[in-house]
């Protein structure tokens, strides 16, 4: 019984969630601390803390931390599982639409006017992760006093090997964390 | 007959081997599994490693294309990663491919989540895995600015002021004004579709002859 309350919460969040993860926190917040209260607000804080350590979707990783805290592993699997369900339809619906309909001129120029606006929203999430990646804590909020120079060393590098072609994005993601691990204990 | 028999299943079975290697859904499957264990910092930092990735190595979507999914994937509701490997999927091998696309998008944050929320008190406070994440998020910004150094640059380059103007639009509402994505995705695209039209309409007018 439980299951099947949590993957409807979850369902229910992944509906009304639009516009990246953030918008997803609060609505989890109301369905399992506000509404059914299996977990604490200070358990729901503590674990938006630790989900930075985990890597893929903020609202995947929310959702199976509170899965496995409210009903173990299976809890996990099936908060997952409910926060996927809407998209697999709704987002099967929109790629139908899109491949038959592509080169209709209505649509051609609806989309011509979505990629910029799109590349726009692209830019401000570039800005907001080069300021977190500066002024970063560690779990990923802006501090100006935690600015770190070894962190615009690292941006800098990564940014002229991307530039010129010698690195794929994948490995230098694997060479960020081992730098950190290397230099971070020797500036604070 | 029966070594010749043996022989036929045992070519038969290498063959499965590199049936698999080679099946696209198997690669379409590795290459979301790894894009997905390696994002940290949110959403948005699939969108260089999709592209790198399908665009430019393995050819499969077009620049336009992929740019066509992320402007689908912010608009619908649930989680963007999640979207936005379902639409890849579809695009490229229809039902089959969205369900194999989104397992491979789940699958890395599960088992890891698992494992931390185990050993949830060697996690939190680890300092090396906290320096490391500090590093891995110094290079997402710079990977981030070079996706946007190539997406921007091609608009830019075009010099065609309305592309110009929605992309500036569209940053200044988000990153300035902070509004939903999903309303500033509709408006600039029926926004962008209308000044299209009445351009368009203009023209028409304007060149009876054609």
């Amino acid at each position: 019984m439980i299951y099947l309350l949590l993957y409807f919460e979850f369902f229910k969040v992944a509906i009304f969630t639009f516009g990246g993860g953030y918008a997803s926190l609060p609505l989890i917040y109301d369905a399992v601390v506000q509404n059914n209260a299996w977990i604490t607000a200070q358990q729901y804080a503590d674990i938006i803390a630790l989900e930075g350590i985990a890597p893929g979707p903020m609202a995947i990783n929310v959702a199976t931390f509170v899965g496995t805290l409210i009903a173990g592993v299976p809890g996990s699997i099936i908060a997952t599982l409910g926060l996927c369900t809407p998209a697999m339809f709704i987002c099967i619906v929109v790629a139908r639409f899109y491949l038959k309909y592509k080169n209709q001129n209505l649509v051609q120029s609806f989309l011509s006017s979505l990629r910029p606006t799109a590349i726009g929203l692209i830019a401000a999430a570039a800005i907001t992760l080069f300021l977190t990646g500066i002024f970063n804590n560690g779990d990923g909020s802006i501090v100006i006093e935690n600015f770190n120079i070894w962190s615009v060393f690292i941006c800098a590098g990564g940014l002229y090997l991307l530039r010129k072609g010698r690195i794929n994005e994948l490995w230098l993601i694997v060479m960020g964390f081992g730098l950190g691990v290397i230099l971070y204990p020797f500036v604070s | 007959m029966d070594s010749f028999s043996g022989k036929i299943t045992k070519e038969k079975g290498v063959c499965m081997v590199d049936k698999i290697k080679n099946h696209l859904l198997w690669n379409l499957f590795k290459e979301i599994f790894l894009i997905s264990a390696l994002t940290f910092g949110g959403g948005y930092v699939i969108v260089p490693l999709m592209h790198t990735k399908f665009v430019d190595e393995l050819k499969w979507i077009k620049e336009e294309e992929m740019i066509d999914i992320l402007a689908m994937s912010q608009t619908s509701p649930g989680v963007f990663t999640v979207n936005a490997s379902i639409m890849v999927g579809y695009n490229l091998f229809g039902l089959k491919g969205s369900i194999v696309a989104v397992t491979a998008a789940i699958l890395p944050p599960l088992v890891t989540v698992a494992i931390i929320s185990t050993f949830y008190t060697l996690f939190s406070d680890n300092i090396i895995v906290r320096n490391g994440l500090k590093g891995a998020q110094a290079v997402v910004g710079a990977i981030m600015i070079n996706v946007l150094i190539n997406y921007s640059g091609k608009i830019l380059r075009d010099k065609y002021w309305l592309p110009i103007s929605i992309m500036i639009l569209a940053f200044v509402l988000d990153f300035v004004l902070n509004i939903n994505t999903v309303l500033i995705i509709l408006f600039c695209g029926v926004l962008g579709t209308v000044i299209q039209m009445v351009l368009l309409s203009k023209k028409m007018g304007g060149s009876t002859k054609k």
